[in-house]
């Protein structure tokens, strides 16, 4: 899974940081990939798609008063049109810069760039497990308590633990370079005083059933 | 007084315990790469959600202000911002750092952020009244402008060169912010016939996935900068440096106010403006160090973005408008406390106003206390690996976007934020405004709509006759113009 | 730290015995199974009466956060929480005037734990169409206190009484603007029923909650300020708004403001409708053990009585008028039979089809008394 991309830079060398690049990053706000025109055009068609869709669903909303400035399609279709009028600036804009050039690649080839990328991959990796998290969370509810002797106070195991363990030990064991056991251990100490912390401190119910 | 009444409930120890329990929270999240101010504030939603409203705005005001400071931590140390906004900090603090001088580069910083809050502070009490004074004059037509003119100033200060960029975020946010019932009829909207859809999208995960989640996945897959932190020496605290650079000082936290009262526009765009207008003031001789450890840089930014607190909490208290994202957090704190914020929040909230005030002057001091205390813990935590640290965040999330509702779907809106988040980043579109737009979409489209039905049976120009609308509309328009025609050229240039 | 700065970096870190080919994956997959499966006790998640309440209750409030109701349900349900120590998390799902969040607490268990904090008996949503379950059929309200509407007007309003309002409605009609907490809203019905009782037209915009429609009337926005008189109560002794009428039973002494006039004194026939505004209760899915709801009983009326609540209620304007078991349930009955009748009547300012009351099987308004209680009904407690 890993590509050869990786030994490419490596060869880069180290590079201190100019000042110049921090300034942009910064002024750039969070701080963007390197933006191609080819992408600017594929984002103007992906924003166009959806301003016409807005448009279409505002103007079959239905009409209670018979009054365009109050139909609930109203600011739904403004919003629609102004941003169909922004795509389309944007998409002009990314063809004069010479963005037409990039549409010559085919589908594949363009997603073949993106997974050759090591980063995205670790990413879809990490977006993978999260959803498999989610959804366990979702699907696996229960709790078991037991009651202490003192001040009727409940201890707690709920599906939470049960599911958040093993997932962000996974999660851990992937991007930490440490063994299973570590991550385990890392993984259980850390949800056990997140879940008491939010099930006993601040007296929060967790995800599941408390 | 008032004022002193609420300051004395502030400093009651079991509030201050809170508060000294956000401050500490904040320093050491604000100082770990890749944990934002926004980001902290975000995850500590979720913890607020049992507290009492007191305790939460002092644990939450805590964090904000601490978590600022402390991205200088690193940036001076290991020459890697903490936060965004601590990137001018770690341009001057880090060559100071590596000639011996990492104590008084951060000393400096830590001064500077206790003066700039100061500012804040300053600036928020004289303008609190009197925005409110003005705010009744907002109705729906001028809400609506208001609304319509954050998102796009939003758009455009966040996305540089590429103002169309920021505004197609916003504009996206605002069809998200349409989801749901219609606020005047009921009709669904976008629902696609899904009963969980007509509840709408709460804003609250949408903040959670975009700057939590979306920053996990976008940075713990990414090589670890390995970095040996410069050693720290003692921290000194030189109040004497502000007094030399007195005018830096009081110019940049004016700049960083005002920039926090924008809507969206947050404290790194607060701290790099101040810094960069601070460069261009300065001495010639001043102007020869930036870049190699100035003092006077490090005021300039530290100031900037600390005075931005206050900045960005006037229009969230005054009109319901975030100033900045760690803002729209706070907001979304107050809101589960049931504070309703906008116009009439003197008289719907009595003293509230006054005790936010009580409560930043105590995190104020306890961020400059902790400050100095913690610079060396806050180091050593971050040899703890990034990528021990960022999957815990997961969890986090889900159950910070889950405590707010107990709603598992809000959880579920947070995973696709997240995701969406993720892909927005990559095409290089800033979320900012996409969030700002998400939080103000149902407000502009309902005062939008009401402010037409008020227009019926008038003449036609009556939408000119107030004037605040009338100066919203002239700057929104400029706004648009300005976007299209200057920065658009620049960008082309470049 | 962006993207674009990690292509300079040169070395990956992330090692290389992480790389998923090279790792019995699998094998991980298997630990976590076995972790996953390992601790499934499950406790009985059945509703045992007699241990109720053994996991925390939450209830679901109607309406946004900060409004009537809101306050109302979280008083009590504190009140009720503190006597007690059962656990209630209060939480809201506004939408369609409570449709929401009947259809969330109707898809949970009726085991006692998820309570909906209705307002106005949940009298909207059948006419609405929103959810086909009745509140006497489906339910079991539990009632502690009702609001009373108001119309007031800026100080410097040409309106001094209620009939100089009537008097200019009369001259434009339709054009005088009157702010309401919504479509179909409560502050909206009562609006349209004293307009209709006045033979005057009005123009209805719509706010979010009865306190931004206050907020309107106070900014001039519109004519008169719709709302409840607990939403008016802090302008009117502030000296911002003057009141024009109210539909509480009689009038009322506000002190520090003084005298504020009912409806009936400018509209007699209305006078037998009076109180008319706002009820605040939870509900409880009807099929809830017996013994559950009985339990509940008690503990609600004393929240509803305590101290607590009565200061809140003295300072809003808030009747205490607490219902349980039949009581609750004919009144439920009657004020959907009365606003099914007055929504059909209004059917084209609300812009949407409404039932009325022989589509939801109910009588006139005027055949109620005669109807109740209708065939097959049986209280529950």
């Amino acid at each position: 899974m890993v590509s050869s991309n990786d030994d490419d830079r490596k060869t880069h060398p180290p590079a201190d940081e100019p000042e110049d690049t921090a300034a942009s990053n910064l002024l750039s706000g969070e701080g963007g990939d390197v933006v191609t025109p080819g992408r600017d055009l594929a984002m103007a068609t992906l924003v166009g798609v959806v301003a016409i869709l807005a448009i279409i669903l505002g103007l079959l909303m239905p009409n209670p008063e018979n009054n365009i400035f109050t139909a609930p399609g109203f600011m739904p279709i403004l919003t629609g049109l102004s941003l169909l009028a922004m795509s389309i600036g944007l998409g002009f804009g990314a063809l004069k810069r010479g963005g037409g050039s990039e549409l010559n690649l085919s589908p594949g080839e363009l997603l073949g760039r993106y997974f050759a990328d090591y980063e995205n991959q670790w990413a879809l990796v990490l977006m993978g497990l999260v959803v498999v998290y989610v959804v366990l969370l979702d699907w696996v509810t229960f709790i078991v308590t037991i009651p202490l002797m003192i001040g009727g106070f409940r201890l707690g195991f709920s599906s939470f633990e049960a599911v958040t363990i093993p997932m962000l030990a996974i999660a851990l064991r992937i991007f930490w370079p440490k063994s299973f056991t570590q991550c385990l251990i890392v993984s259980a100490i850390s949800t056990l005083v997140l879940a008491a912390a939010f099930r006993y401190g601040f007296r929060i119910p967790l995800p599941g059933s408390g | 007084m008032f004022f002193i009444d609420q300051l004395i409930h502030a400093l009651n120890p079991y509030l201050v315990f809170f508060c000294i329990l956000g401050t500490v929270l904040g320093l050491l999240w604000g100082s770990m790469p890749g944990i934002s101010t926004t980001m902290s504030m975000v995850l500590l939603i979720g913890l607020s959600t049992q507290m009492s409203q007191d305790v939460a705005i002092m644990f939450l005001l805590g964090v904000y202000t601490a978590s600022v400071f402390g991205g200088s931590i690193t940036a001076v140390l290991i020459n890697i911002p903490g936060t965004p906004a601590a990137v001018p900090t770690m341009i001057e603090g880090h060559p100071l750092a590596q000639r011996g001088e990492g104590g008084l580069a951060l000393g400096t910083a830590l001064v500077a952020s206790f003066l700039g809050n100061w500012v804040g502070i300053l600036i928020l009490v004289v303008f609190i009244p009197l925005i409110l004074l003005i705010a009744l004059q907002f109705r729906s037509w001028e809400m609506f402008l208001l609304a319509l003119w954050g998102i796009a100033i939003c758009g455009t200060l966040t996305s540089g060169e590429a103002p169309i960029k920021g505004w197609i975020s916003g504009w996206l946010g605002l069809l998200i912010a349409f989801v749901g019932l219609d606020n005047i009829y009921g009709v669904p909207r976008f629902t696609f016939g899904s009963v969980l859809l007509e509840d709408g999208i709460s804003y609250i995960p949408v903040i959670i996935g975009f700057f939590g989640l979306t920053e996990v996945l976008w940075v713990l897959p990414q090589k670890e900068p390995s970095a040996i932190p410069e050693k720290v020496g003692r921290v000194i605290p030189p109040f004497s440096m502000l007094w030399r650079y007195a005018r830096s000082s009081v110019r940049s936290g004016i700049i960083g106010t005002v920039i926090g009262a924008i809507p969206g526009a947050g404290g790194n765009i607060a701290a790099f403006v101040a810094y960069d207008v601070g460069k261009r003031r300065a001495s010639p001789e001043e102007r020869e160090k930036f870049g190699k450890g100035s003092y006077e840089g490090i005021v300039c930014g530290e100031v900037a973005n600390n005075a931005c607190i206050g900045g960005t909490i006037l229009p969230t208290l005054t009109l319901g408008i975030p100033g900045s994202p760690p803002a729209a957090a706070f907001m979304a704190a107050l809101e589960l406390k049931h504070v309703i914020m906008g116009p009439t929040i003197n008289i719907e909230n009595p003293g509230l106003v006054y005790f936010i005030y009580g409560a930043l002057i105590v995190a104020n001091f306890l961020m400059y206390v902790f400050g100095l205390l913690l610079v060396k813990p806050a180091v050593k935590l971050y040899s703890l690996p990034r990528t021990l640290l960022m999957p815990i965040i997961i969890p986090i999330c889900i159950l910070g976007a889950y405590a707010v509702r107990l709603s598992m779907f809000d959880v579920y809106v947070m995973l696709a934020s997240g995701f969406v988040g993720y892909a927005l980043r990559s095409l290089g579109l800033p979320l900012a405004p996409m969030v700002l737009a998400v939080i103000l979409g149902s407000l502009a489209d309902e005062n939008l709509r009401r402010a037409l039905i008020t227009f019926e049976n008038k003449p036609f120009w009556y939408f000119l006759t107030s004037p605040i609308g009338t100066l919203l509309m002239i700057v929104s328009v400029f706004t648009f113009y300005d976007g299209i025609f200057r920065r658009g050229r620049k960008g082309k240039k470049t | 730290m962006s993207k674009q700065e990690s292509h300079e970096h040169p070395k990956i870190i992330i090692p290389e015995s992480s790389d998923l080919t090279r790792r019995s994956f699998i094998r991980t997959l298997g630990v976590a199974g076995a972790a996953a499966v390992a601790p499934m006790v499950f406790t009985s998640r059945k509703a045992d009466a007699a241990k109720w309440p053994a996991r925390p209750i939450t209830g679901v409030v109607m309406y946004a956060a900060g409004g009537g109701t809101d306050t109302v349900i979280r008083t009590l349900c504190g009140e009720m929480a503190r006597t007690t120590g059962w656990p209630v998390n209060v939480i809201n799902r506004p939408g369609s005037v409570g449709g929401v969040a009947t259809r969330y607490v109707l898809n949970k268990a009726a085991d006692g734990y998820t309570w909906l904090g209705a307002g106005n008996y949940n009298k909207f949503v059948r006419p609405m169409g929103y959810t086909d379950s009745a509140a006497w059929v489906d339910w079991q309200h539990f009632a502690a206190a009702a609001s009373l509407a108001s119309w007031s007007v800026r100080p410097d309003s040409p309106f001094k009484t209620f009939n100089d309002v009537v008097a200019a409605a009369k001259k434009k009609s339709g054009k005088l603007t009157i702010s309401t907490s919504g479509v179909g809203s409560i502050w909206h019905e009562v609006g349209a029923t004293v307009a209709d009782a006045a033979g005057i037209e009005l123009r209805f915009v719509p706010y979010k909650g009865g306190k931004p429609a206050t907020v309107a009337g106070l900014q001039g926005e519109v004519d008169i300020a719709g709302g409840g008189v607990h939403e008016h109560v802090e302008f009117l002794r502030a000296g911002k708004l003057r009141n024009l009428m109210h539909t509480g039973p009689k009038d009322l002494d506000i002190p520090g403001y003084g005298k504020a006039y009912n409806i009936a004194n400018f509209i007699p026939a209305l006078k037998a409708l009076l109180p008319m505004g706002g009820m605040y209760s939870i509900a409880l899915r009807r099929e809830t053990p017996v013994d559950v709801l009985n339990k509940i009983k008690p503990v609600w009326t004393a929240a509803a009585k305590s101290e607590a609540f009565g200061k809140i209620a003295t300072r809003k304007y808030f009747q205490i008028d607490v219902r349980v078991g039949e009581a609750a349930d004919r009144r439920a009955a009657q004020l959907e039979c009365l606003s099914a009748a007055t929504l059909l009547k209004l059917q084209k300012h609300i812009g949407k089809k409404v039932r009325g009351p022989k589509e939801l099987g109910l009588p006139e308004p005027k055949d109620f008394d005669a109807w109740w209680p209708p065939k097959g009904y049986k209280p529950r407690i």
